[in-house]
């Protein structure tokens, strides 16, 4: 299956490469420290404690190859429903053509 | 610089696509200097086609263009352009196009679709790297990716098939399939096109 990202045109192919979500940075949470302080931040720091901006993405790899690109996704949830989605449209029919929005959706 | 035509066996048109071609190109990009007609079998590629006329001797650089290709206004040929969407093809494009993905992934090559109806600027040498890579796959793809990478601009599809009655293609390129072509309005187009290029300079066919 051919599977376009339709924010950069950038096109890979299953048969060549394997498809997985990456998720670096934040959102984490921040233990909560008193009553008075913590609760949850998406990033920033809190009491000493940082946590950078979340970056999801989905990445291929290939044999051989190693790491071949990564395409940046909106969130977290985006780059999981996309994962599921391409792994959906692979299995409805692996020769398809499919594109990939960063939202996550799968066209 | 040499202009190279690309023409199909099958083109309905051809004489129209042609010469509008031809005088389209001459006179919206600069530097035309000899055009080379090359016109390919149905089943044959584009490749088959730059190897052919790299063998008719073009210049070192030479500018890549389809029968059905049209320029509009003024064009530039430095700038570089990728498809935006890839349109579902049949069979062995499709096989083709995932054989160029994986060969550009395997040599660590970016992965756009080239394979846009716009006229290129190709270098004869770099051609003929790309065409003596063994395999079945698209030219402009390989090419695009191999000499230009990701430095270029990602744009809509040019290419109008079928074509609807009332539209005016805007440009600057403009490119038409057979379906469109059996359009009364699309070759009634076609030919406006061609007198807005008649003031172009002499013709120069010079053919190998």
């Amino acid at each position: 299956m051919l599977v376009q990202f339709t924010p950069t045109g950038e096109i890979q192919s299953t048969e060549h490469a394997t498809f997985s979500k990456k998720l670096t940075g934040g959102p984490k949470n921040i233990p909560v420290i008193s009553d008075n302080y913590g609760g949850t931040i998406t990033s920033g720091s809190l009491m000493g404690y940082n946590a950078s901006a979340g970056q999801s993405y989905i990445v291929w790899t290939a044999i051989g190859v190693g790491f071949v690109t990564e395409w940046k996704m909106d969130s977290a949830a985006a780059a999981q429903t996309g994962v599921a989605a391409l792994a959906a449209a692979y299995a409805l029919n692996p020769d398809d053509f499919a594109t990939l929005a960063s939202n996550g959706t799968v066209t | 610089m040499n202009l190279v035509i690309v023409g199909s066996s099958d083109n309905k048109e051809k004489d129209l696509c042609q010469e509008v071609c031809e005088a389209s190109h001459r006179f919206h990009i600069e530097g035309i200097d000899r055009v080379v007609h090359v016109t390919i079998p149905f089943c044959n590629t584009l490749g088959t086609a730059v190897r052919n006329a790299i063998d008719h001797g073009v210049s070192d650089n030479f500018i890549l263009t389809t029968e059905t290709t049209f320029v509009t206004s003024k064009y530039d040929m430095d700038k570089v352009y990728r498809r935006a969407r890839f349109n579902q093809r049949k069979g062995d494009s499709i096989d083709r196009m995932v054989n160029s993905i994986g060969y550009l992934l395997q040599h660590g090559q970016t992965s756009f679709d080239y394979e846009i109806d716009i006229p290129i600027l190709v270098n004869k040498e770099k051609a003929l790297e790309v065409l003596d890579i063994k395999g079945q796959y698209h030219f402009r793809t390989m090419y695009g990716n191999i000499v230009h990478g990701s430095d270029s601009e990602k744009v809509e599809d040019v290419f109008i098939d079928p074509w609807v009655h009332s539209i005016d293609p805007e440009g600057p390129i403009v490119s038409v399939g057979p379906t469109a072509l059996k359009h009364s309005q699309c070759t009634k187009w076609i030919r406006k096109l061609h007198s807005q290029c008649q003031s172009t300079q002499p013709k120069i066919r010079a053919r190998p």
